[in-house]
């Protein structure tokens, strides 16, 4: 018998491909454009082809929401099930509201979650809601598990230059802070759907150290993972580091190249879920 | 430097009536000695600063003291107040607000000591003058967290000891003149041992130069006392123009004072000297001459269009040795609080309510720096010209919030950082940054918003992750720690400890980065002084790339004096 819930994401939620089809997860795609041609993520264009082509364009990548229509297709393909659709931070993108309208023409059977996160910050909420899903919990228990995984859930990442971020006008208020030095490195938090700054470094060592010390003023972790953006060799050691921290085995995922055209190459994050 | 005690003064120190007996001193007599002791002071204070013990343009000592000196009098000059501890309170204010560099912010303890152990007495005899040494001797001590033997605490610890044996050996000796003879010659016999107790003193060659500061204040008393001459130099010597000096030339700087030139040359035959200052005279104005060994110092203040009129003066009258010129213009934006134009710091606008970050900064670029990484106001200052508490003060409270951290960057303005920290209601921290790299490192983890004690706390820990190594001129010979250096040489401190010498500059910095172990370091950020021009200084930051090619190399425009290069390893 097929699931009474099925979960549907957008691809900055990082989600593993294999985790996805695993709990029949439907992803709609955003957009990379790219020196004024547009690619659906992870499906016209792939990660390796994306760092392939970043030094050789004219302009800085941008990224566009999916359509309401990219939606709809998605919540149609779901038949007849209760769909829970959780979306990256409605303060940071459109894709929310994209999802939101689709879902009006579907009657109240497509409810739409705001993750107020990104990344695996987003992926958490999506996949313990597929495991309870598939676990054959009803739709107010899912909405139950995704509201507590949201609660719980950190994401923090210590870019290696704050050059794309300032670019995608995402964090106006943080780059001020970034001063006249060309090395430095902020530290940040996705919290609330919001980029704010945890602080400030200047060598790739110290923002390892950094984000290592946040991670243990956490306490216990359920889940960790560890997102990067070209950078998999210093992720791999960071999973290893912090491995004993959570209950289960942390996931590396390289994010999405949207994700990457915002923070730059070099990004290491936590998308870290603590234990209570 | 000031010559300017009024006239009336001068002749009641020279004035001074030889009486049989000094059984009391009241505040006119406290008023008169202070006088002396600062007129004294002022007469030797450059030997004093010869006295450093890293041959570095660092602090001068003479001039801090002095400089807390000439504060501390201010409070009290003119007056004809008769109250001795009424005179001896503001002479303790004076100094606290005025105090400069360790020994100036310890000579304010010892003046605050002073004052409380009065009381609120009309006039002193020997027994409250031991009392009042006694608690001048322990606020010292208490002012200073890690008290070390060897320094000016010392000194004034013998000071107040020799006294209370006098006056506990002799009941009868009520007379202050021998009192205060035995103090000076206690602070004397202290100084003179102060090498057996610090040994790098001792390998430097040199006595404490705090202690001879204040054994200095204490001749210059007796000297009243016996009236003796106050304004003879034990010494005579060519006159170093300190920063202190361009420091006074600033604050007076008028139009037409664009730049200063400052230029040693050594003249064929007899030099007529009123020719010299007359011809000076039609090219700028705050002439000072000074002479030693056949070497005349020029100093002069001019039109930027005018800045090589002294040099070709000097190469008609002899042979030049050296030239030292500097915009003073630019000296005064970075002194002067920015008034909005194009030239003003990129300061932080704090909110009430936000932690705001008072750094001080010795050039205009890492003021750049500074107010660019979230700093609300910048105090002028660094190794030379050691801010007063007065100074730092001034600016904990301009900045529109109660709750700040104090970034000295220098490890001889912790002290009246701390002090001036004590002198507020606002709620300040010192974080005792020891280097400007250091300041850097603290001020990254600045959040305005953030908790005051826990980024104290984060800023206190970034400082062990930053090293620094800086690159000056060394001001004499010497021999410290196994390496001996001639007057003139470059020299290389790593975390303020000389480490390398050498004669190319270039050379002293990659010998300093070696010691440093850069390679094993991501980052170096180079800030180059006022006096390195930037293509050197580009040339040399390729140097370090191509024998460094880890290590992620940044150069900025300090701006700083004296100090050719500033960097930080991390």
């Amino acid at each position: 018998m097929p699931p009474a819930v099925r979960i549907v994401t957008d691809s900055n939620a990082d989600l593993p491909a294999a985790l996805a089809a695993q709990h029949a997860i439907g992803v709609v795609p955003s957009l990379l454009n790219l020196d004024g041609r547009s690619y659906r993520e992870g499906v016209d264009i792939s990660r390796t082809e994306f760092y392939e082509r970043l030094p050789t364009l004219k302009q800085p990548p941008t990224s566009a929401a999916p359509s309401t229509g990219d939606f709809e297709a998605v919540f149609r393909a779901c038949g007849d099930a209760l769909v829970v659709s959780i979306n990256l931070a409605s303060k940071l993108s459109a894709v929310y509201n994209a999802a939101r309208l689709a879902a009006e023409s579907f009657g109240g059977r497509v409810t739409v979650i705001d993750s107020a996160s990104v990344s695996m910050g987003q992926g958490w909420q999506v996949l313990a809601a597929a495991e309870a899903a598939t676990a054959g919990a009803g739709l107010e228990a899912v909405l139950d598990i995704v509201r507590s995984v949201q609660r719980r859930v950190r994401l923090m990442a210590a870019l290696d230059t704050v050059e794309y971020l300032r670019r995608s006008g995402r964090a106006s208020s943080l780059t001020t802070l970034m001063g006249e030095l060309l090395q430095i490195k902020p530290l940040i938090e996705i919290a609330n759907g919001e980029v704010r700054a945890l602080g400030r470094v200047r060598t790739r060592e110290k923002a390892r150290d950094s984000l290592v010390a946040h991670i243990e003023a956490l306490g216990p972790l359920e889940r960790l993972a560890v997102v990067h953006t070209a950078a998999l060799a210093d992720a791999q050691a960071l999973a290893a580091q912090l491995a004993p921290r959570a209950a289960e085995p942390p996931v590396v995922v390289e994010a999405t190249s949207i994700l990457a055209a915002h923070v730059g190459p070099g990004t290491l994050g936590l998308a870290a879920l603590t234990a209570d | 430097m000031t010559k300017s005690h009024d006239a009336e003064a001068q002749r009641s120190v020279r004035q001074i009536r030889l009486a049989a007996q000094l059984p009391r001193c009241d505040g006119l007599g406290l008023n008169h000695l202070t006088l002396a002791a600062l007129i004294w002071l002022e007469t030797n204070h450059k030997a004093v600063n010869a006295l450093n013990v890293f041959p570095v343009p660092d602090g001068d000592t003479g001039t801090n003291m002095l400089l807390t000196m000439q504060a501390a009098f201010r409070e009290i000059k003119g007056s004809r107040e008769l109250n001795v501890s009424k005179v001896a309170h503001a002479i303790a204010q004076g100094a606290l607000m005025g105090a400069r560099g360790n020994s100036g912010v310890i000579l304010s303890q010892i003046w605050r000591g002073f004052a409380r152990g009065l009381g609120n007495a009309e006039a002193f005899d020997a027994d409250l003058l031991v009392h009042a040494l006694g608690t001048a001797c322990e606020t010292a001590y208490r002012g200073v967290v890690k008290p070390v033997e060897g320094t000016i605490l010392t000194v004034i610890k013998d000071i107040a000891t020799a006294a209370e044996q006098a006056v506990a050996g002799e009941p009868e000796q009520r007379d202050l003149r021998q009192l205060l003879a035995v103090c000076a010659k206690a602070a004397a016999e202290a100084v003179a041992r102060t090498p057996e107790q610090m040994p790098l003193l001792k390998q430097a060659g040199v006595v404490d130069a705090g202690g001879k500061g204040l054994a200095l204040l204490l001749d210059g008393m007796l000297r009243h006392l016996r009236a003796q001459p106050l304004d003879i130099a034990e010494v005579a010597e060519i006159v170093p123009l300190d920063l202190a000096a361009v420091g006074a030339a600033l604050d007076a700087a008028e139009p037409g004072q664009e730049w200063e030139v400052v230029l040693d040359f050594r003249p064929r035959g007899v030099l007529h000297l009123p020719t010299l200052y007359r011809r000076l005279e039609q090219i700028g104005a705050s002439i000072q001459v000074g002479e030693g060994e056949g070497l005349y110092r020029v100093h002069v203040h001019l039109l930027r269009t005018r800045r090589h009129e002294p040099i070709e003066l000097a190469e008609e009258l002899g042979t030049v040795v050296k030239v030292h010129m500097e915009n003073l213009l630019d000296q005064m934006n970075d002194t002067r609080a920015p008034a909005g134009g194009a030239e003003a710091l990129p300061l932080s606008a704090v909110k009430p309510g936000q932690l705001a970050v008072v750094a001080v900064s010795p050039g205009l670029g890492l003021s750049r720096v500074m107010a660019s990484l979230g700093a609300a106001a910048i105090v002028s200052g660094g190794q030379t010209m050691n801010p007063s508490t007065q100074d730092i003060l001034q600016a904990i409270g301009d900045v529109p919030t109660d709750r700040v951290i104090v970034l000295p960057n220098n490890k001889n303005i912790i002290s009246a950082a701390i002090q001036a920290a004590e002198m507020t209601v606002k709620q300040v921290r010192v974080v005792p940054t020891r280097t400007v790299p250091q300041g850097i490192a603290a001020l990254l983890n600045l959040v305005p918003d953030g908790d005051l004690e826990t980024v104290q706390a984060c800023m206190e820990r970034a400082l062990a992750a930053v090293q620094t190594g800086e690159v000056t001129t060394s001001s004499r010979s010497a021999n410290v720690a196994g390496v001996a250096i001639q007057e003139g040489q470059f020299v290389g401190l790593h975390n303020t400890q000389l480490k390398a010498a050498g004669d190319a500059l270039a050379a002293v910095v990659l010998a300093l980065l070696e010691e440093m172990q850069a390679s094993q370091h991501e980052l170096a950020t180079f800030y180059y002084g006022a006096d390195v021009s930037a293509e050197a200084a580009t040339a040399m930051a390729a140097q370090v790339r191509t024998d460094y090619p880890n290590l992620t190399v940044e150069l900025h425009a300090g701006g700083q004096p004296h100090y050719h290069y500033i960097f930080s390893i991390e």
